[in-house]
Parts: C-alpha cells; sequence; structure tokens
C-alpha cells in the first residue's frame, strides 16, 4: 500500500480535519506547492487560497484558508491556520456583503473611533477570505 | 417586636430572590459547559503550536536580536500587564483576587501599561486612576479577532522597545471549587522544550521569518488560552456562589417561618387571654 500523510488542520477555534490524506496542495508564502509522503522536512507561512488534499479514499477535498503555518515533518502535516472553511460551506454572497458592510462602517468612521482597530482587522480577516473563497471557486469550474 | 404582616412580606421577598438566585446557577452551569467546550476546541491548535515551535526552536541556533520576542527588551522604561477579569460582578472574590494580584504586580513596577480584558479589571484600574492602553469587554462572543487586535497593539508596543516585558494575570479554571490565580510571563515566549529531536528543515522564505511568525502566533494562542480558561474559572464561580445564595436564602425563610409563627401564637393566646379576662369580668 502506499504511503499516507497525517495531516492535522486546526484554527484556534475548532479542529477541521484530522486523518491521513494521499496528497496535499497548499499557498505557501513563495508559492503554492504540493507535499507527497516521505516529503523532506520543510516549514513555511501560508497565504489566504486554497488547500487542496487527496483523502485515503482518493476523495478530493478543497478548503479556503486564510493565512497560517504549515509544517511537514515526515510523514506528518500539520497546518495552523486562522480561519478554513470546507467547501459547500461558505456563500460567497455571505462575505462580500458582511466586507462591504465593515467597509462603509468603516470609511464612516475617524481613526479615533474605538471600534476602529477592530474593524479593520476583522475586515483584513473578511478580505482574505473572500479572496480564498474566490480562488476556491474559480478551482472547481 | 414586628408584625405578622412585615415577617410575611420578608418571606415572600426571600422566596423571590431565591427564584432568581437559582435561575441565575442554571444559566452559569450552561455557560460553563459551553465554555469548558470552547477550552476543548481550541487545544488541539495550542497542542500543534507548541508541538511545531519544539521542533523548531531546537533547530534555531539562538542569536542575538535574531528573535526580538524571545529577548528581554532590558533597557525598556517599563513593563506591560494584561489583567483578565470578568466583566460582571455576582461571582464571589473572583474579581478580587485577581485585582489583588493585580495591585502586587503594580507594587513591583509602578509604572506598568495595563491591558484590560473584562469590564471589573478596568473598572478598577480607572478607580486606581491608571490609564489603560486597551480594554476589551470578556464576553462569550470574544474571539480569536479581538485577541489578535489586543495582541498586535501589544507586540507593536513591545517591538518599539516600549515594554522591558509582558506579563498576564488570570485566573485558570481546576473544578468548579477551585481557581487559580496565574501569573504568566507572555513575552519573552518562556518555552519548554520537550526534546524533540533535531531534524534539518527547508524553510520558506528563511528560518527567522518562520520561527519569528510562530512565535508571535504562540502568543496569540496564551491569550487566548487565558481568555477562555478565565471564562470557564468564571462561570464555576458564579454557579457557586449562587448555589451558596440560594441555600442562604432557604435558610433564611426557614428561620423567619418559624419567627411568623411564633408571633402568630403570642397574638392568638393574647385574643384568648383578652376574652376570658372579658368574660370574667361580666361574670
Amino acid at each position: 500500500m502506499a504511503k499516507l500523510l497525517a495531516m492535522d488542520i486546526v484554527t484556534p477555534e475548532k479542529r477541521v480535519f484530522e486523518g491521513m490524506v494521499k496528497e496535499l496542495t497548499a499557498p505557501g508564502s513563495d508559492g503554492e506547492f504540493g507535499v507527497l509522503p516521505e516529503h523532506a522536512p520543510f516549514a513555511t507561512a501560508l497565504v489566504p487560497g486554497v488547500v487542496s488534499i487527496i483523502k485515503e479514499t482518493g476523495e478530493r477535498e478543497l478548503m479556503a484558508v486564510s493565512g497560517g503555518y504549515i509544517e511537514v515533518t515526515g510523514d506528518k502535516v500539520v497546518l495552523l491556520v486562522e480561519t478554513a472553511e470546507r467547501e459547500g460551506e461558505i456563500d460567497i454572497e455571505t462575505i462580500k456583503r458582511r466586507k462591504e458592510e465593515k467597509e462603509k462602517l468603516l470609511s464612516s468612521m475617524t481613526k479615533e473611533d474605538v471600534d476602529y482597530d477592530m474593524l479593520q482587522t476583522s475586515l483584513l480577516k473578511e478580505i482574505s477570505m473572500l479572496k480564498a473563497v474566490e480562488l476556491l471557486q474559480k478551482r472547481k469550474k | 417586636m414586628a408584625t405578622l404582616r412585615t415577617i410575611k412580606k420578608r418571606i415572600k421577598s426571600a422566596g423571590n430572590i431565591q427564584q432568581i438566585t437559582k435561575a441565575m446557577k442554571m444559566v452559569s452551569a450552561s455557560k460553563l459547559r459551553r465554555a469548558q467546550e470552547r477550552i476543548l476546541q481550541a487545544r488541539p491548535y495550542a497542542a500543534k503550536i507548541e508541538e511545531v515551535i519544539d521542533e523548531l526552536i531546537v533547530n534555531a541556533k539562538a542569536e542575538k536580536g535574531k528573535y526580538p520576542l524571545l529577548e528581554e527588551n532590558t533597557g525598556a522604561p517599563k513593563e506591560a500587564v494584561v489583567l483578565i477579569t470578568a466583566d460582571k460582578g455576582l461571582c464571589g472574590s473572583f474579581n478580587t483576587n485577581l485585582f489583588k494580584a493585580a495591585a502586587a504586580k503594580l507594587r513591583e513596577t509602578p509604572n506598568a501599561s495595563f491591558f484590560c480584558i473584562g469590564k471589573k479589571g478596568m473598572e478598577g484600574m480607572r478607580k486606581l486612576g491608571l490609564e489603560i492602553e486597551k480594554f476589551k469587554f470578556n464576553d462569550r462572543k470574544i474571539n480569536w479577532i479581538d485577541i489578535e487586535e489586543i495582541s498586535g497593539l501589544m507586540i507593536k508596543n513591545f517591538s518599539a522597545k516600549k515594554y522591558s516585558k509582558i506579563t498576564m494575570i488570570f485566573s485558570e479554571f481546576q473544578n468548579s471549587l477551585q481557581q487559580k490565580i496565574v501569573n504568566k510571563q507572555l513575552v519573552p515566549v518562556v518555552f519548554e522544550t520537550k526534546g524533540a529531536r533535531a531534524r534539518s528543515f527547508i524553510y520558506e522564505p528563511s528560518e527567522t521569518t518562520v520561527l519569528n511568525s510562530l512565535l508571535l502566533r504562540y502568543i496569540k494562542t496564551q491569550l487566548f488560552r487565558a481568555v477562555l480558561e478565565s471564562q470557564t474559572a468564571e462561570q464555576g464561580v458564579k454557579m457557586v456562589s449562587m448555589e451558596m445564595a440560594t441555600n442562604n436564602a432557604k435558610e433564611m425563610i426557614r428561620s423567619l417561618t418559624l419567627l411568623a409563627n411564633n408571633t402568630r401564637q403570642a397574638q392568638i393566646t393574647k385574643e384568648i387571654l383578652e376574652i376570658v379576662s372579658g368574660a370574667e369580668a361580666i361574670k
């Protein structure tokens, strides 16, 4: 039997995926890369984009992630990301609407407002998520 | 002596209080469960990030100035403290204890900057006339974005050499009867290696960048965990103190009922006496 990778995808709020995969591709800070079993130890930052994994069963699963970190050690892969959304779980329209709302709110505020920083951070998150989801949809076609 | 009517009134209001505290206890019991679930959900991320850092740090050659988050800013004028309390009262000595710890810290370093998560801590600090760098409500809606915001500011100031180090004070959940006040250094990162074996890694873009961004993430994770811990502890204390309040109300009702019965009996005796002596007089 072909070798497999033990993979973990975790976000601060929850564990998104845990299981064996045949291969995966992820968006690294220096470009997209693929990992197969027996990859050399490897560590890099991730940028918002699509993580694609092929499961034990040969099934492909796509996930939109927004920035994080990946570590590959022998037959183990750990993905630490801020958010990870599975295909089908997200709705591009909702994110778009949320982003627009926040942008509007942000433009009506000044830097002195209490919520300014917070809103800016969450807006950045929304933008990176949107980017990831858009990539995801493009990939599907 | 109190009249029967006023005693009955007091019994009734004690009963009302008992009902309220009982309901509040139920509420915090369910909130406690939810908070515990959140901790469990956050645990894998924390565990993994520790694992990863552990592996990388063995390989990293600790040169001075390479990893600013591992070093103390010795020349900096002051320390920073993150105080994590509850938003609300009615939870026994929970906030008071945390506040005492903060005051002790303040005696050590009188000019420390404070970051407050939780309304009670902020109010206390204001009372002492201290400026607060940043404040966040500590409610159940608090999430990773809030943590990122507050820690972002902290790290920015730390990197600008404003703080020599950052500590956090929070309550750790042990069980619903016990909490532990924890006074933990957040930055520079104290990391206990569990002895992962050294491996040569391929880093992209570079070892320093990767490890630095990981350390930053680690700090955030620590803070996030502390917030979740403190919420769990808060609900635990609240549950216990509401239970106690319910019992106190019950006890109060019992003694008041006794008093009411005595009073009623005395009144009846008095009335009988009056009737009897009235009848005697007519004879």
